[in-house]
């Protein structure tokens, strides 16, 4: 049985009508098109589905969208300001740590929770923050580099 | 991969809660973080609650303070939150540690404390820490609230001692005690994100003398459930603590544990692991407490 | 200097964007209005007779639209081998008989996933199993059950390929020393980041349109013209955003078959999407092999012959598997000199899911055994194993049977620059001591030469349009799958057009607009699409000389340039005008007709195999711990000769991205098969490496200028992993004496821990 939401998703408020079974991933990428999370696995074993959750980190495939109302998220369509792109969006763009792109919103909403708690991680810090993030592409290389960059502060 | 139908219930209180579990048994599901259960609701190969109870009304179950000589945790506590508790921290960093290197931090970040612990995987990380710390958990029930301890929840693979109705509230832990420290060491052959293959906790309290006045010594991974290794224990219990004594009780663990194969290692490998990581663990529990 | 205003540079891919702000659209993020969800029913026994499907009651659920079967009037049967129409045995549906469980035996569309679900449970179908066989030694037993009834122990001859040169019997005469050594490797999954996925919509009478997740979008298109009966153009793949490739999206699966039938059937649009768990079931994987090497070796250690032995798992159908048998042989030949080849390959039916093409097209299985045995051989001649690599590698110039003249091959130079970087010489030779070092070499073509699907067009073909504000639009089938393509053919066309990089739109990914082109597989669109690309731009070009010449008042001697966005003389750039002046001239020219240059490239008289290949060096540096068995990869060196490097950032990127699979593939990955059933289908337990498990990594380019490549560029997708899981083996074995002869190596095989395996 359908039930009525009130989600906060980017700092704004949609009302949506999800079955209990359907997870946060199925009402963001479904019900509000929010396409840019990525369905990868469903089991949290690779990240491609991460959203920030009153700002961690967090897989959407492993939460129920009705126990999502009353949080905050912020999905990757949330990550620039209108006007310019997230340091973290310059530098994965930048430095290449985009290959196919699959991974990268998860990837990059990781490193932005990362940041947010860790402004001057360190590659160690950065390896172990992005964790919980697979990508089969990159060797995660140029990644690591990107966060590193920003932490520098090359990107504004 | 979709999780079958089920009724969603958001009881407001916990009496409220525990009613409802009474209610419908075996057919209810508690939903705290969910990261194992909803796994589980995913998998046609396992049976599904018809009824997920799930606990986001309810308030104050979610805190790490410390009272008394006693750390209390409760029970929806992230593990993120254990991981990075300064009160956790300077008690029990090796605590932190093992919260800190479970899973991913997307899981850290919505599983809790107690779900890891009902959830009653063989390999719970929390889980040999907490026994070798002598923890308890408070649970309630329609029936009243009861204590017990850590050590005596897990009844197998993947089942727990509740009963009926009765929710974990609380996790309770004693504070250290002088001349005391814990080890969590956890293996697996790839990276922290893996469940361990063998998880080893030590916690050892020394008399005045520097020999080793008590040893609890908990093993995760190698049987249905995390098992104590007593004999692992005496071996070190009353002596000075060395490379020798602490390879010898790594080698007595291994007669102790009672591992399977599975697809993340086999039985003769992991009684191996034991043996090292044993060892390893007595002596980073003692340089723990001499440091 | 570098000659290049664009080639050469690291340019940031032109989608960065897109994918950085999620507006990137896979397929299974697109939507139709009134589309509807189709789920595929599997197979539950690995072989089985199917007796009878009933779909009554899938039919009769509310909400369910269709439901077809293997036993529906429209289902033929196609292959990528069309010279050879007996190999066609790709199908939508299974019909008669099941031979890998999760086979697909039926699908339906309804109006949401849970209502297809539902359907799929109220399908009855009746089963008589079968014995099956599940691994190559099984598989080829006497009196075996048989997969296809036609081919006993399971080996089918026309896909069973054998090839030699010289004569083998008397290099092992001539020989000082001759040795023989067995290999095994395990099945491996591509685990791209992005499930399959396929939306149809038909349109009657006959238009079907199929955005799907492919790499190859021409031959999709073929095939699922051919197994819905429909005419090849009637159908129009498009390929929306790719989220990796690796070999695994070059043949079709059911879900881009049955979408369009679903569709066709319900008069709606129908997405099917797997999820992670069918993909780990019932996709592509890599060949498992058996592999067995006889080499002999002069007292100097010059090789003198080689035979081979390949037996791969190829699960229950032909996928494309004649190319991996073959190839399996041919990476022997490319790497070192050898006057004296014999090659057997037999692919194998078994009762597992079909195998496939995986980045390296068994060049991981070929290289991991030769380059373990390489070593093997110098620690019985008592010599360096880079000497001995250093006195056989091939040079430029040199003449490989199987594939025609090397033009171009940097070994050497890749394995001094490798040797020096981690100090080879220097290296503590004791073994035992836990820490290892070992350095490997690498051949891979660019690009397949061979017309397996009997295509009548060009292998690749390229379009590019100019406008009068001096931009442009390319036009391309080529298949970005995330190794950047799209990027590097923008490149092509703004240095040989003079432009930027900024001033090129890339329009690919439509069978029905774009030119043909086979797509991504065999590293080939570097040296195919990006010769269509250069030959397009160079038709464009001399359009533009053509017509701005008169204007510019050139005589007979003055050659012209396109260069820094303007037609010029070359050498003066004061006569010149700019290049959508050029654009309008012949524009005006021509009434008015678009200002367009078309390209192709084929590889006719290039030899039998690839037109270049593509050469490196890899060492590494691993710590073995002796307590535990553990391995830990500590550093990991790479000198890639991919010829003219178009973008070193995205070259870069390929090699990481290699050694990461190549230490999956050396050390965790495996899938674990039990009767038919992947025990481990989730990413928890198919260990691919996270970012704590990669070593720091160091790439180099060697350069040198292949004469048939683009700007001289060669491939650089594949090869860097073939000698990635060697070089960490020979390691381990410098470690800590274990010889490693089997993928993955344990823990508990250093160990000595498996009492049925030996060092």
């Amino acid at each position: 049985m359908k039930k009525t939401i009130s989600l906060d998703v980017n700092g704004a408020t949609y009302e949506t009508a999800a079955e209990p079974q359907d997870t946060l991933l199925d009402v963001l990428r479904g019900n509000l098109r929010l396409t840019g999370t990525k369905k990868g696995c469903e089991t949290g074993n690779c990240g491609a589905c991460t959203v920030l959750f009153d700002g961690n980190a967090v897989d959407s495939c492993l939460i129920l969208a009705l126990e999502a109302e009353g949080h905050k998220i912020i999905t990757i369509e949330g990550l620039a300001d209108a006007s310019k792109l997230h340091p973290l969006q310059q530098a994965f763009i930048k430095y290449g740590a985009i290959q196919c792109g699959y991974c990268t919103p998860g990837m990059l909403l990781s490193a932005k929770a990362l940041l947010d708690r860790l402004p001057r991680a360190n590659e160690e810090d950065i390896r172990k923050g992005l964790e919980g993030n697979l990508c089969r592409c990159t060797g995660y290389k140029q990644i690591v580099e990107a966060v590193e960059a920003v932490v520098r502060g090359e990107f504004k | 991969m979709r999780i079958t139908k089920f009724e969603y219930l958001t009881p407001s209180s916990l009496e409220e809660a525990c009613l409802v579990l009474q209610q419908h048994g075996s057919q209810a599901a508690v939903l705290a973080g969910g990261t194992d259960l909803l796994v589980k609701m995913k998998n046609p190969r396992h049976s599904h609650p018809q009824y997920v109870v799930s606990l986001k009304n309810i308030q104050g179950l979610e805190y790490i303070r410390r009272d008394k000589d006693m750390l209390r945790i409760g029970a929806l506590t992230k593990l993120d939150a254990v991981a990075n508790s300064e009160v956790i921290k300077t008690a029990y960093s090796s605590l932190a540690f093992a919260a800190d290197n479970m899973a991913t931090p997307q899981i850290r970040n919505i599983g809790t404390i107690a779900g890891n612990l009902c959830n009653a995987a063989r390999s719970a990380d929390m889980a040999p820490p907490l026994m070798a710390l002598e923890a308890l958990l408070n649970i309630v029930s329609p029936q009243g609230t009861r204590t017990i301890p850590v050590d005596s929840f897990f009844a197998g693979q993947g089942k727990n001692t509740l009963r009926s109705g009765e929710i974990v509230t609380e996790v309770v832990i004693p504070l250290p005690p002088a001349r005391f420290a814990l080890w969590y060491q956890k293996f697996s052959p790839r990276s922290a994100r893996d469940i361990a293959a063998v998880g080893v906790a030590v916690a050892l309290r020394l008399d005045s003398g520097g020999k080793c006045e008590k040893c609890r010594i908990f093993l995760g991974a190698v049987a249905d459930t995390p098992i104590r290794a007593p004999l692992s224990e005496a071996v070190i219990t009353g002596n000075k603590i060395d490379e020798v004594l602490a390879a010898a009780a790594g080698k007595q663990a291994v007669s102790e544990c009672r591992p399977i194969d599975d697809n993340r290692a086999t039985a003769d490998y992991r009684r191996h692991i034991v043996g090292v990581v044993t060892k390893d663990a007595i002596l980073e529990a003692y340089r723990g407490v001499v440091a | 200097m570098n000659k290049f205003s664009v080639i050469g540079q690291s340019v940031p891919r032109i989608d960065g964007w897109a994918k950085a702000t999620g507006s990137a659209m896979y397929t299974d993020d697109l939507s139709l209005p009134g589309m509807l969800i189709g789920k595929l029913l599997r197979s539950p026994h690995a072989h089985a007779r199917i007796l009878s499907i009933d779909v009554s009651k899938a039919l009769a659920l509310p909400g369910v639209k269709a439901v077809i079967t293997g036993n529906d009037p429209v289902t033929n049967k196609t292959t990528h081998w069309r010279m050879r129409p007996q190999l066609a045995d790709m199908a939508a549906l299974a019909s008669d008989r099941v031979r890998f469980l999760g086979e697909e035996v039926a699908a339906v569309a309804a109006v949401d996933e849970d209502t297809a679900i539902e359907a799929l449970s109220l399908i009855k179908v009746e089963y008589e199993p079968l014995p099956g066989v599940f691994t190559i030694e099984e598989a080829i037993a006497e009196n075996a059950p048989r997969v296809h009834d036609e081919f006993d122990r399971n080996i089918n001859p026309s896909v069973s390929l054998p090839v030699s040169y010289g004569d083998v019997e008397k290099g092992f005469a001539e020989s000082f020393h001759v040795r023989t050594d067995k290999f095994s490797t395990p099945t491996v999954i591509h685990a791209y980041m992005e499930p399959h996925s396929a939306l149809a919509s038909y349109e009657p009478p006959g238009k079907l349109t199929l955005w799907a997740s492919t790499a190859t979008p021409y031959y999709l298109k073929g095939d699922v013209a051919q197994v819905m009966g429909l005419r090849e153009s009637d159908v129009r793949v498009i390929k929306p955003y790719l989220g990796g490739n690796f070999g695994g999206r070059n043949v079709p699966f059911a879900l881009d078959f049955c979408a369009g039938l679903l569709s066709m059937r319900s008069g709606k649009p129908v997405k099917i999407t797997y999820d992670r768990k069918e993909e780990f079931n019932a996709a592509g994987r890599r060949h498992a092999a058996r592999l067995e090497l006889k080499t002999g070796v002069s007292k100097e250690g010059i090789l003198l012959a080689k035979e081979i032995s390949v037996y791969l798992d190829g699960g229950a159908y032909n996928g494309f598997g004649p190319t991996v048998t073959f190839l399996s042989g041919l990476y022997h030949t490319v790497v070192y000199r050898l006057p004296n080849y014999k090659f057997n390959g037999y692919r194998v039916y078994t009762n597992n899911p079909i195998a496939i093409g995986m980045r390296g097209f068994c060049g991981p299985q070929a290289h991991f055994a030769a380059e373990t045995q390489m070593d093997m051989i110098a620690e019985d001649l008592g010599m360096d194993p880079v000497e001995l690599r250093l006195k056989n590698v091939i040079k430029t110039g040199e003449i490989v049977p199987t594939v025609g003249v090397i033009k171009s091959c940097g070994l050497t130079e890749a394995l001094n620059k490798v040797s020096s970087a981690v100090n080879w010489s220097g290296r503590p030779k004791e073994k035992g001591t836990g820490k290892g070092m070992a350095i490997t070499c690498f051949g891979q073509m660019s690009g397949a030469n061979f017309n397996f699907y009997n295509t009548p067009y060009a292998y690749s073909g390229a379009e590019i349009r100019a406008y009068p504000d001096g931009t442009l639009t390319l036009f391309s089938l080529a298949a970005d799958v995330g190794q950047g393509s799209d990027t590097l053919l923008c490149q092509i066309a703004a240095e040989e057009l003079g432009l930027k990089i900024g001033d090129v739109r890339f329009i690919g990914n439509d069978t029905a607009v774009d030119p043909v082109d086979l797509g991504a597989y065999s590293s080939r669109q570097t040296m195919f699409s990006g010769n269509a690309v250069l030959a397009a731009a160079r038709d464009l070009k001399q359009q533009l000389f053509e017509a701005a010449s008169p204007k510019l008042e050139t005589s007979v001697i003055h050659e012209l340039e396109a260069r820094d966005g303007r037609i010029q003389v070359k050498g003066s750039a004061k006569r010149g005008m700019t290049f959508g002046e050029a654009v309008m001239c012949v524009l005006r020219a021509k009434g008015g007709k678009e200002v367009s240059g078309f390209g192709t490239y084929t590889p006719r008289g290039k030899g039998t195999a690839t037109p270049a290949v593509g050469y490196g060096v890899a060492a590494a540096e691993v710590e073995v711990n002796k307590e535990t068995g553990v391995t830990r990869v500590t550093r990991f060196t790479m000198a890639h000769d991919c010829g003219t490097n178009i973008n070193p950032m995205a070259v870069e990127g390929q090699v990481y991205g290699s050694i990461q699979m190549g230490l999956g593939y050396a050390l965790s990955e495996k899938l674990i098969i039990d009767k038919g059933r992947v025990m481990n289908a989730n990413f928890l337990d198919y260990k691919m490496p996270s970012t704590l498990d990669m070593p720091e990594m160091v790439s180099f380019a060697i350069d040198t200028v292949d004469p048939e490549g683009p700007f001289g560029a060669k491939e650089s997708g594949e090869g860097p992993i073939n000698c990635v899981a060697p070089a960490i083996t020979n390691a381990v074995y410098n470690a800590v004496g274990f010889r490693v002869m089997e993928l993955p190596v344990r823990p508990d095989d250093i160990l000595g821990l498996r009492k049925d395996k030996k060092g």
